[in-house]
């Protein structure tokens, strides 16, 4: 009977799964073998679009980006939620104020704050050079998002800095670090940044964790910013797979060569998923 | 056990509630269509009418007030909804959208390209060969209607034809001292030289979306080195005129504005609004898409040539054909509808009110009065003067790209702007994108 409920609770779940995701996944890596523009019939190509793509530069590209994302939030968005979480966790004056300030971004949609940011690097009409000639730095003032060298990275500065979402979810993990230890550890002379090296940070992994998973997939889905800000240029440098996908079908409406970048973006969402649970699994082994 | 059996029950429910509510959903496809099945037996056909001019433009608005007035006409019998979207390439690419996924408005325009009839081929829009009787084919030159026949269909019906002339603000010529619009296009490097020194920019440029201004630009400065014949028979970019209006167009991009890479044609039309460029390479509708104040500035000048008598003084570049096209119809009342509206659409009456009150140039045949032309504002009259005395009409190049190369033509100006590539290389590679 047990059983039997089991299988009634999960089937709607189950149903949705199948229906609006499996089934269109197949059907993304069976469209990948044809050459089709969305109007005229599909002609079966064999392997003919994934040694285009592989062959494309922009798509290596727009992988390396891809990938220069997720680097960011593993190595500059985590962080400083972390960090904003450990200072938010010392109740400092005003602490309630600043964690809404800091998650305000996260209710504001995405299209929204890469207008705002695209602004903010005009080149002429741009805060940020504005502020650079008021403290006497014109030398660093630049085009900020029509420079090959600078406009990658100009998209991931917002990203990175919004890290309320983030924060959060490591603030949720540590109210529920028990008193009784953190006390502990105040007996045993623990002070400050001790306390945070030693007693918080291990105990947050399991947050660390989601928030990578959280991370990694806003990454690969990554779209608006580099869409609104930058149209993917100058000259692609700026292209993630998304856009990518994106352009191959919307613009050029080769919907086979798209969805080999849909396929591709799946295939790296996957092995990313599991390195993260691999991670996930060792440490909880520990 | 009454629990138990009651959440079984509700879950049952709830299960056959959401398939009942996909199975309605083709089922509301089809009462939808019987709606309006249902609609024309009661004496109205419901017409959705798909468009990209904004109601906040004065082309947008004209157009709106025809739909109404055609409504009025055909009150009980008739009636067209419009939905707009104004991003031209988004509208487009929408428009393919729905056209794939067997969605397509019932009346739509979009932009011909000779080497993409990837919508003829479709199969999925209507032919208006049987209903094109002489009278309505009279509104039309026979060529136009020959380019948009396909396998004896004919597949669209021609609407739009807009020259693209070069609009500036002679206030700002006249604050720098040049009194003068420049018949050559050295003269109108100098001339920007000396707009820079006086603090203004020189064309509005951009890169991205289909990048129009900047490559009306450059079809005229080609056509500048190579002459309209020329440009319109040539098969191949690799030519020394397209390599020189290349290094040309790369002089003039330094006098614009820094957000001439990645930018659109809201900010390239935002920049001259501003002041902060003073030329623009565009069509009739131009003025509509700028801040009232700047208006009494804006003027037309004539396309300039290199003096050498390779191109005819006053030669434009134009857009691609925009033509009207229907979806593929079941319902022979709804067809007799579509054809009903766009015979009045393409009247002698509605072309003359679209272009007097909405300034768009139309392919429809009008013969324009003097009394019309004293209607109509400066700027339009001498739009049309320079319009109708051109002796050649060039399609700016990337209407005739293939869709897979004119994708890939933002990225590829964007390196020759930022010099990673020569103009040769631009040329060699626009020619391989063209032919993959």
């Amino acid at each position: 009977m047990k059983k039997r409920m089991l299988v009634f609770y999960l089937f709607p779940a189950v149903f949705c799964a199948v229906v609006f995701f499996i089934i269109p996944l197949i059907y993304i890596g069976y469209v990948s073998f044809f050459d089709w523009n969305g109007l005229n019939a599909m002609t079966p190509v064999g392997t003919a679009n994934y040694r285009q793509v592989l062959s494309d530069s922009n798509f290596r590209l727009a992988l390396k980006n891809t990938l220069i994302w997720i680097l960011a939030a593993v190595l500059i968005h985590i962080p400083l939620g972390l960090l904003l979480a450990l200072l938010l966790n010392r109740k400092i004056m005003g602490w309630k104020v600043f964690r809404i300030l800091y998650f305000l971004p996260n209710v504001i949609s995405i299209t929204a704050l890469a207008f705002l940011w695209y602004f903010i690097y005009h080149r002429d009409l741009g805060l940020l050079n504005w502020l650079l000639e008021l403290i006497g730095l014109d030398g660093l003032t630049n085009s900020w998002l029509t420079n090959t060298d600078t406009a990658l990275g100009a998209t991931i500065v917002p990203f990175s800095l919004y890290v309320g979402l983030t924060s959060v979810i490591f603030m949720t993990q540590l109210s529920t670090i028990s008193e009784d230890l953190k006390e502990a550890a105040l007996l045993d002379g623990a002070k400050g940044w001790q306390m945070d090296l030693y007693v918080y940070i291990p105990l947050v992994k399991p947050a660390l964790m989601t928030n990578i998973m959280l991370n990694v997939a806003f990454c690969l889905k990554n779209f608006e910013y580099p869409f609104v800000m930058t149209s993917g240029g100058p000259v692609n440098s700026t292209t993630t797979l998304a856009l990518y996908v994106y352009k191959k079908m919307m613009n050029a409406n080769q919907y086979g060569i798209s969805m080999v970048g849909s396929v591709f973006a799946v295939l790296l969402g996957l092995c990313l998923m599991v390195i993260v649970r691999t991670l996930q699994k060792g440490g909880q082994d520990e | 056990m009454k629990k138990r059996w009651l959440s079984i029950l509700v879950g049952v429910t709830l299960i056959a509630g959401s398939l009942a509510g996909c199975g309605n959903s083709s089922g509301g496809d089809s009462d939808s269509t019987e709606g309006t099945d249902s609609g024309s037996s009661s004496g109205t056909i419901e017409l959705e009418l798909y468009h990209s001019w904004s109601e906040e433009t004065v082309r947008g608005e004209v157009l709106a007030s025809l739909v109404d007035e055609f409504n009025e006409l055909h009150d009980g019998e008739i009636h067209v909804t419009m939905e707009v979207n104004s991003d031209f390439p988004a509208y487009q690419e929408m428009v393919k959208t729905m056209l794939s996924t067997d969605t397509a408005p019932d009346i739509f325009h979009y932009n011909y390209n000779p080497n993409d009839l990837s919508y003829f081929e479709s199969g999925m829009l209507m032919d208006f060969t049987p209903y094109m009787d002489d009278e309505w084919s009279a509104r039309f030159s026979e060529s136009d209607l020959e380019t948009l026949t396909y396998n004896d269909q004919l597949l669209s019906i021609p609407f739009e034809s807009a020259g693209a002339v070069i609009w500036y603000n002679k206030d700002a010529f006249a604050d720098a001292g040049i009194t003068e619009f420049p018949d050559t296009w050295e003269g109108l490097l100098e001339a920007c030289q000396t707009l820079s020194e006086a603090g203004y920019g020189g064309f509005s440029l951009y890169t991205g979306d289909d990048a129009w201004h900047s490559i009306n630009l450059i079809t005229a400065l080609r056509i500048a080195y190579e002459g309209a014949e020329e440009v319109s028979t040539s098969t191949t970019f690799q030519t020394q005129g397209m390599v020189d209006a290349m290094n040309m167009f790369k002089e003039f991009y330094q006098y614009s504005t820094s957000d001439v890479i990645g930018g659109d044609y809201s900010i390239s039309c935002a920049n001259f609004s501003s002041a902060r460029t003073t030329m623009a390479i565009c069509g009739s509708w131009f003025p509509g898409y700028l801040d009232e104040s700047i208006l009494p500035s804006v003027s037309v000048a004539q396309t300039p040539t290199n003096g050498d008598g390779v191109a005819e003084p006053g030669y434009l570049v134009s857009d691609a054909q925009t033509p009207w096209a229907a979806s593929a119809q079941d319902d022979p009342e709804k067809e007799e509808a579509i054809v009903e509206f766009l015979k009045f659409i393409t009247s002698e009456e509605s072309t003359r009110t679209l272009t007097m009150d909405g300034s768009v140039i139309l392919s429809a045949n009008l013969e324009l009065t003097d009394e019309d032309l004293a209607e109509c504002t400066d700027q339009m009259a001498e739009y049309l003067e320079i319009n109708s005395a051109a002796p050649s009409r060039t399609t700016n190049f990337e209407r005739n790209l293939t869709t897979e190369a004119a994708a890939e033509l933002p990225g590829l100006l964007e390196s020759f702007l930022l010099d990673q590539i020569t103009a040769e290389e631009f040329c060699e590679q626009l020619d391989a994108l063209n032919a993959a």
